[in-house]
């Protein structure tokens, strides 16, 4: 399950590096959600994937209705952007699987495929919603990797990453005027 | 229950300020009593014993429980005392989100909850109306949040030596894109609202994201902690040199302002990466220095920054000695921990500290004069973060013992 979770979490980082509009926004954080809630879930996290997958459902809801209308994907341009999604894939394929050990595969690839794609369009979006969308994804990325390593904290870190992811795609999409005062 | 009401009181303090916004009198009582209420629970929380109320295990160290007391002490003054033109509900809703967030990071469990309160913080504060585009403001905070999580997922991984090596300098890297000091400077426009400029992330709340970065990097870069030290080292030395001569040389006194917390974290980073008792009591100093003295000053020198008055009055130049770090100010006895710190580990690095030191005296000495003639409410308030920065330089010692030191 969490060989299909790693893969799922490529293609919803993919789309979101790729995707311009709402839709395909919203279709790659659901993605993503999916794919976290797998990983959670293979970790004996049935709880926790449900709380994942639902912070996460409830962060694309919200931004199938929040920004730049379509779906916005693989507009003109936006060829180095495909490039990296293959790039990153290939890359994460190798160190999760030749490189590295510990937890199991489907993580290690998921979550180095995910990073450096979602931390990607952060840097490069200048578009509010793809930005939230990105940090959104972090959220959950966070989620995933708050309950490897010695440090687990259970359940608890599972519902503060949902509650970011939501909240971070709620947020409203602020003007830039030029206001006055300290 | 105490440290989960640290959280609560000053997050529900913000929220009620923004609820009555249309009441100003009414949302500066009810966020003064929530943020006291947080305070409280901040003073009664002793360091190191867990609370698990809410199914997670929450704790405040003694270090970070010194600078949630010393971040309060702080917005306190400036609320009590707010710069012209600064909306007194506007700073307390600001500050008491700021707060909220930084004891949900002091109390967290491990680095990954404190990521995402992190994480939280930056979205927070981008959706304020600031004068930069939406996406110059989040950039660099977002690259922290992904650094640090690329940090943590890296260290549950198993590989070559090299991987706790990756770890270490994604730690540092990421902690140093939060704060914004170089190699990630967060742009910077002189005319923004404080609370959406970067100063934010380099004068409240970077304090507290340093020390919960620093104190759960060992556990995650087992074996690579002298790696940690060396780059925190090498880049507090590296913000020293150029910021100094930054704050001396550029153009626009608001970004010579935004230099001068940048040099002070490079002080602040020595310290914590010389790791010596000495080191980190010498970084938490500049810390308290940079919540009390520089943060407060700069913000009451806005005015006169707008209106570029300059004057060689005395009190210019005493404000100039404090920001410099001369005896009797609070950076005097930060300055002499860290070279007792680096003499102890390694005498040349001592040396050159001390040479660095002196890069200050230009830089301060211009700022000192953009504080211009400070009247009524900037002179009281100028003349308590004066009298604070004195008790603190002849009187380190109390505040150490506060963070356990």
């Amino acid at each position: 399950m969490s060989d299909a979770a790693a893969f799922v979490a490529w293609l919803g980082g993919a789309v979101i590096v790729l995707a311009d509009g709402r839709r395909g926004l919203a279709a790659g954080l659901a993605l993503l959600a999916a794919a976290a809630g797998g990983l959670a879930w293979s970790a004996g996290q049935q709880e926790g994937a449900i709380v994942l997958l639902a912070g996460g459902v409830l962060g694309a809801a919200i931004r199938f209705t929040i920004g730049p209308e379509g779906w916005g994907l693989m507009q003109p341009g936006s060829t180095p952007r495909l490039l990296l999604t293959v790039v990153a894939g290939v890359i994460a394929l190798w160190l999760g699987l030749a490189a590295t050990s510990g937890e199991s595969s489907g993580f290690r690839v998921a979550v180095l495929v995910a990073l450096p794609l979602l931390a990607g369009r952060a840097l490069q979006a200048a578009e509010a919603a793809v930005l939230l969308t990105a940090l959104a994804g972090l959220a959950l990325v966070l989620g995933v990797v708050s309950t490897a390593g010695p440090n687990h904290v259970g359940i608890a870190a599972y519902a503060v990453a949902a509650l970011v992811a939501a909240g971070a795609s709620a947020i409203p999409i602020p003007a830039t005027p030029r206001p006055r005062g300290t | 229950m105490e440290p989960e009401l640290a959280v609560a009181l000053p997050a529900a303090g913000a929220a009620c300020v923004s609820a009555l916004k249309p009441r100003p009198r009414l949302a500066l009582a009810a966020g003064a009593a929530l943020g006291a209420g947080g305070l409280l629970a901040v003073f009664l929380s002793r360091p190191e014993v867990a609370s698990d109320q809410l199914g997670i295990t929450l704790s405040l160290s003694p270090g970070a429980r010194s600078l949630l007391i010393v971040a309060s002490l702080a917005l306190a003054i400036l609320v009590a005392l707010p710069p012209p033109r600064a909306e007194r509900a506007s700073l307390l809703r600001w500050g008491l989100g700021g707060l909220a967030g930084m004891t949900a990071m002091a109390v967290s469990p491990n680095l990954a909850v404190a990521v995402m309160a992190l994480l939280l913080l930056v979205v927070l504060q981008a959706a304020g109306t600031g004068r930069r585009a939406f996406s110059s403001r989040v950039r660099a905070p977002a690259l922290a949040v992904a650094l640090l999580t690329l940090a943590l997922a890296l260290s549950a991984l198993t590989g070559p030596p090299l991987l706790n090596r990756l770890v270490a300098v994604c730690l540092v890297a990421g902690l140093a894109a939060a704060l914004g000091v170089l190699p990630y400077i967060h742009e910077f426009d002189a005319e923004e609202p404080t609370a959406t400029s970067p100063i934010p992330w380099l004068a409240f709340l970077g304090p507290m994201i340093a020390v919960v970065v620093v104190a759960h990097a060992d556990d995650l870069a087992e074996g690579a902690e002298d790696a940690i030290g060396a780059l925190l080292i090498g880049l507090g030395l590296l913000n020293i040199v150029v910021a100094t001569l930054a704050s001396w040389r550029t153009k626009s006194d608001a970004a010579a302002w935004r230099y001068s917390f940048i040099a002070d974290w490079g002080l602040a980073l020595c310290g914590f990466g010389l790791v010596l008792p000495e080191g980190i009591g010498a970084a938490l100093l500049v810390l308290y220095s940079i919540l009390l003295g520089r943060l407060p000053l700069y913000l009451w020198s806005r005015q006169s920054l707008r209106e570029k008055a300059q004057t060689d009055r005395p009190i210019n130049f005493i404000v100039a000695a404090a920001l410099a770090g001369s005896a009797p100010f609070a950076g005097f006895p930060a300055r002499i921990l860290l070279l007792r710190a680096a003499t102890a580990m390694y005498w040349p690095l001592a040396l050159v500290l001390a040479c660095s030191f002196l890069l200050w005296l230009p830089g301060s000495l211009r700022l000192g004069r953009t504080m211009g003639v400070p009247t009524g409410r900037q002179l009281v308030g100028v003349a308590i973060a004066l009298t604070i920065s004195v008790a603190f330089g002849l009187f380190p010692r109390p505040l150490l013992a506060l963070a356990g030191l």
